[in-house]
């Protein structure tokens, strides 16, 4: 092959229609997508709070997407909607505001699209990101022990009320657990996460 | 400056011809060996990051009680730095040196390489503290910070700019087959990368259309980076070591540029069955099957030309590290290929058998080949022989029986794996007890990759610190001796 | 360019000296060249027809190109394929028990000292009223199951489940692990949801002992 000229051109025209392909076109088909009207006349999805999305990053910054997805696959496809962890699959809909997108492609724990729906306890999040352990004997889910703050208590106190109620025997009789702030974040984040409203292009 | 030499099938002078090498081997001594000598630095600090890694998966209290030091830090770390440490360094290294040789020229602004050379493992440095310190991006394959990114991405671009320039000194005539793969390479990474940037991290796609260009970006820097650089040395090394032209021209030409055609095409195959519209994940299939024509054709080509040699895999180590990872590249292909199928993929998604077959295609193929382009470059610039060739094996069986190991048991494991989590009557913690073992097989694997890293890593420092002299052994480091030969035949090179 | 070191290099020293300071490199063979064998016309053969698959593939799974098409098996004019969804109450129920079994785990055993048991528990195999009360505003406080003591809180799932779910996830429970109780209709849980619509704290073990429902009013 001597025509250079050719050769190049060849490859810059390969990548560029695949980029038009597979990111410019889906882009123009969905870059207007709105959330829809759900029957409590409120729209979904709805947009996180500043403290959601702040807990958010804290999800991107401890590397939870490299063991857990967020999407429902649809009911013909695998055993996401049997398992529990929705009721529909997932549709582009749902991710309007996830920047950057935390789609995942590991499940070495189970998705988390609908976490929110499923585990609304901050105490049982807690505990959990504590030491997995404590809920979920034989958990592979490392410990995030240093969410939180182990504080020793005065004698004759009383914890105060946002301390971590904990199984016995974990601390000390005269310590305590405190979320510290990116903690609260990241439960409020974790809760948040629900794809429990109807959309159309979704139905069975 | 640049020395131009004739075409030596033109009848030129041998001695000529010879001289010319020299001359062309000299002049990449500075900048490719410390592109090789940094790539050695991280493949080492990849494999210990990678070995901390897995065996945080089946013992997580291991290591964590700091933030630094969290799974979902260390294992996008181990990514980042094997990928644009290792791999892209050392796939740097092999595109300038085989850019000067086969373009008969010496090689141009040496110290501009160095400087970049520098400058990239600043980079890949500070990408790397930045990951551990909590301020990766959370996209697979693009965690680096944005200006860690831009910056490699600019200083990729003044590698090729370089390579090009290289080109353009050539006497005119034929261009070669790796040639067309290493413009590929040159021209297709910045592409790939900066669109990546702007369309996930500044803003460009909004939701899904990242997952789609997360994809699109991260399957291509295997298929339109990696995969190009090493099916381009293969290209070279084989006829090189066994000295026999390519078997077809014709083969050639269809399978780079059915290369270029499908294996963009092939990234959303990463997210069957997820919240894309059916087209996109339908197209990503198709890109992905159509990979076939591309791999069969580059399958059929090289082994075609080795036909009658393959006794030569015995002594040469080049040709055996070469050959190993040119048969993994037609193994992954094909596998990736009928993974990408809808039946398959449901229970393949998700699991680690599609961490097995990553590393089928960056380890088995992509690294194999770029430690056999290293035995054969580094004699050849530095003068000097590889000091053992204990070593060398040391350093091959432990690359391929780790990897075999290692693609063995994650590949059955995550088969089971993701077959147990399409049942939903078996509890999920039931699956996470029952894929223990099958870390355990890959922890054991990491530990001899690493033993062959380590010995590897030590043969390249002997040879460039001169540790161990003798500046001149008296032929090349060969693994046996030539068949019918009780000498070794200084014609079996490396 | 007199100081450039490597023209230097070739115009002052002999052959051999090149030779013996790049030996590897005398000893190898020329740069590689190209062959011209034909390509086989099997392999061209299979080439298309794999071509032609992908074109089909692409024609019957592309969902009319259209972005709110997700399931790959819908065309243009065909409805698509109606999903068998699962209506019997015990698959519903095993699905919803994702929700419980965070904490009363997969077996129905709790784990000691912090979730009670399911399993052979009085208030999930009781009065199917009590149970349902228990789901929609949780429970905290001491409790004595099976002689072991918890004093823990669950949380209210008012807002998280439907009638529905409630009944099925109750249902499941209650016939799940050697528990063999009477299954739990929605228009149970819908009753005991209006009934205790007004009150917002989880229940105790002492209110759940003298449980019962405020009598309906009477119809006019
Ligand atoms: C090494 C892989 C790994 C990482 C990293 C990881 N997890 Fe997990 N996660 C698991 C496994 C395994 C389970 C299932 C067992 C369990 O419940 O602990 C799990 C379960 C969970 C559950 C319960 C899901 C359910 O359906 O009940 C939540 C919530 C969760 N993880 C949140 C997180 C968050 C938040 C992070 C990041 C801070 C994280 N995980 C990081 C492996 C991981
Ligand atoms: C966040 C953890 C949590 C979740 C989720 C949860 N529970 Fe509980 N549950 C508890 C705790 C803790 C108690 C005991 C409260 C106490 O100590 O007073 C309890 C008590 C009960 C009891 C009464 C005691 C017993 O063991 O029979 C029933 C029945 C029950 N839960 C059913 C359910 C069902 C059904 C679900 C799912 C819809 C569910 N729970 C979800 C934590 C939870």
């Amino acid at each position: 092959m001597n025509r250079t000229a050719l050769l190049y051109a060849g490859i810059i025209f390969t990548v560029i229609i695949s980029s038009i392909g597979l990111v410019f076109i889906p882009e123009y088909q969905l870059f207007r997508l709105e959330p829809v009207e759900a029957a409590d006349g409120n729209l979904y999805p709805q947009p996180r709070t500043e403290f959601e999305e702040a807990g958010r990053r804290v999800y991107i910054a401890m590397g939870c997407v490299y063991c857990h997805s967020q999407q429902v696959r649809p009911e013909h496809f695998g055993a996401d909607i049997d398992r529990g962890w929705g009721t529909r699959r997932s549709v582009a809909r749902d991710y309007l505001y996830d920047q950057p997108h935390q789609l995942g492609t590991m499940r070495t724990g189970p998705d988390l699209v609908n976490i929110g729906s499923r585990q609304s306890d901050d105490n049982w999040h807690y505990q959990h990101l504590y030491d997995p352990e404590l809920t979920s004997p034989g958990s592979t889910m490392p410990k995030f022990p240093f969410l939180f703050e182990k504080r020793t208590l005065e004698p004759g106190r009383e914890p105060p009320f946002n301390a971590i109620r904990m199984p016995p025997g974990v601390l000390a009789e005269n310590e305590y657990l405190l979320p510290t702030t990116d903690a609260q974040q990241l439960v409020a984040y974790l809760k948040s996460m629900r794809h429990d409203y109807a959309v159309p292009e979704a139905q069975p | 400056m640049v020395l131009a030499v004739q075409d030596p099938s033109e009848g030129a002078d041998p001695r000529q011809e010879l001289r010319s090498r020299a001359e062309i081997d000299r002049s990449c001594q500075g900048p490719v060996t410390l592109f090789v000598a940094s790539a050695v630095a991280w493949l080492l600090f990849g494999s210990l990051l990678a070995m901390a890694a897995s065996i945080k998966l089946h013992s997580p209290g291991f290591l964590s009680h700091h933030a630094w030091l969290t799974f979902g830090r260390v294992r996008p770390a181990h990514l980042n730095t094997v990928i644009y440490g290792w791999a892209a360094m050392v796939g740097i290294a092999a595109m300038l040196w085989l850019q000067t040789r086969l373009s008969r020229v010496t090689l141009v602004f040496p110290r501009l390489l160095t400087a970049i050379a520098w400058l990239w493992n600043l980079a890949v440095a500070a990408g790397t503290v930045a990951i551990l310190a909590g301020h990766g991006t959370g996209v697979e394959w693009i965690e680096f910070p944005v200006p860690v990114a831009l910056a490699l991405a600019l200083l990729f671009g003044a590698v090729g700019l370089v390579s090009f320039y290289t080109f353009a000194r050539r006497p005119p005539g034929h261009i070669y087959v790796t040639q067309w793969y290493l413009f590929g390479a040159i021209l297709w990474f910045p592409y790939l990368y900066l669109m990546a940037q702007l369309m996930i991290h500044l803003g460009g796609a909004t939701g899904v259309v990242q997952g789609s260009a997360n994809w699109w970006f991260a399957h291509n820097v295997l298929g339109l980076f990696l995969t190009p650089i090493g099916v381009g040395a293969v290209y070279y090394l084989i006829p090189k070591v066994i000295g026999r032209p390519i078997h077809s021209y014709y083969l050639s030409l269809l399978g780079f540029w059915s290369l270029a055609l499908f294996y963009n095409w092939a990234g959303t195959h990463h997210l069957v069955g997820g919240p894309l519209p059916a087209w996109l994940i339908s197209v990503g299939i198709v890109g992905s099957v159509m990979m076939f024509i591309p791999v069969t054709a580059v399958a059929i080509n090289h082994h075609l030309t080795m036909v009658g040699h393959f006794h030569m895999l015995r002594t040469s180590p080049t040709l055996r590290f070469v050959v190993f990872g040119g048969m993994s590249y037609t193994l992954v292909s094909f596998q990736g290929s009928l993974q990408a199928l809808r039946g398959v993929n449901e229970i393949s998604h998700f699991t680690h058998y599609t961490v097995a077959h990553a590393h089928l295609g960056v380890y088995a193929f992509y690294s194999m080949v770029m430690f056999g382009a290293v035995y054969y470059m580094l004699p050849r610039m530095t003068g000097r022989e590889w000091s053992s060739a204990r070593l060398i094996r040391i350093h091959f069986w432990g690359s391929a029986l780790g990897i075999a190991l290692y693609w063995g048991g994650l590949t059955w494991g995550g088969w089971l794996q993701g077959r147990m989590m399409n049942d939903a009557a078996i509890p999920f913690l039931d699956i996470v007890r029952f894929t223990i073992p099958f870390l355990w097989s890959r922890s054991f694997a990491g530990v001899l990759m690493t033993i062959g890293h380590v010995a590897f890593a030590v043969l390249v420092w002997r040879m460039l610190a001169g540790a161990r002299e003798p500046a001149r052994a008296p032929g090349p480091t060969l693994l046996g001796r030539p068949r019918g030969e009780r000498e070794i035949n200084p014609a079996e090179a490396q | 360019m007199t100081t450039n070191p490597h023209q230097t290099f070739i115009r002052d020293t002999a052959d051999t000296d090149v030779e013996a300071i790049h030996e590897p490199i005398a000893r190898e063979k020329a740069e590689p060249r190209d062959g011209y064998e034909p390509i086989s016309i099997w392999l061209v053969f299979l080439f298309l027809a794999l071509a032609g698959w992908g074109g089909w593939y692409l024609g019957a799974f592309s969902g009319d190109w259209n972005a709110m098409v997700y399931d790959e098996r819908a065309q243009a004019g065909a409805a698509p394929a109606a999903e068998a969804k699962a209506s019997d109450m015990l698959t519903l129920g095993r699905r919803a028990y994702v929700r419980c079994q965070a904490c009363h785990q997969p077996t129905g055993q709790g784990l000691p000292g912090t979730y009670p048991p399911l399993a052979g528990s009085p208030y999930a195999t009781g009065p199917a009223e009590r149970a349902a009360a228990i789901v929609l505003n949780g429970l905290q406080g001491p409790l004595v199951i099976d002689g072991e003591t918890f004093d823990n809180i669950m949380p209210a799932h008012r807002d998280l489940m439907t009638d529905l779910e409630i009944a099925a996830v109750l249902t499941y429970v209650r016939q799940s692990w050697g528990n063999d109780a009477p299954a739990v209709a929605p228009e149970d849980v819908a009753r005991v949801r209006a009934a205790t619509a007004e009150r917002g704290a989880a229940w105790t073990a002492g209110e759940l002992d003298q449980f019962a429902l405020p009598e309906p009013e009477p119809a006019e």
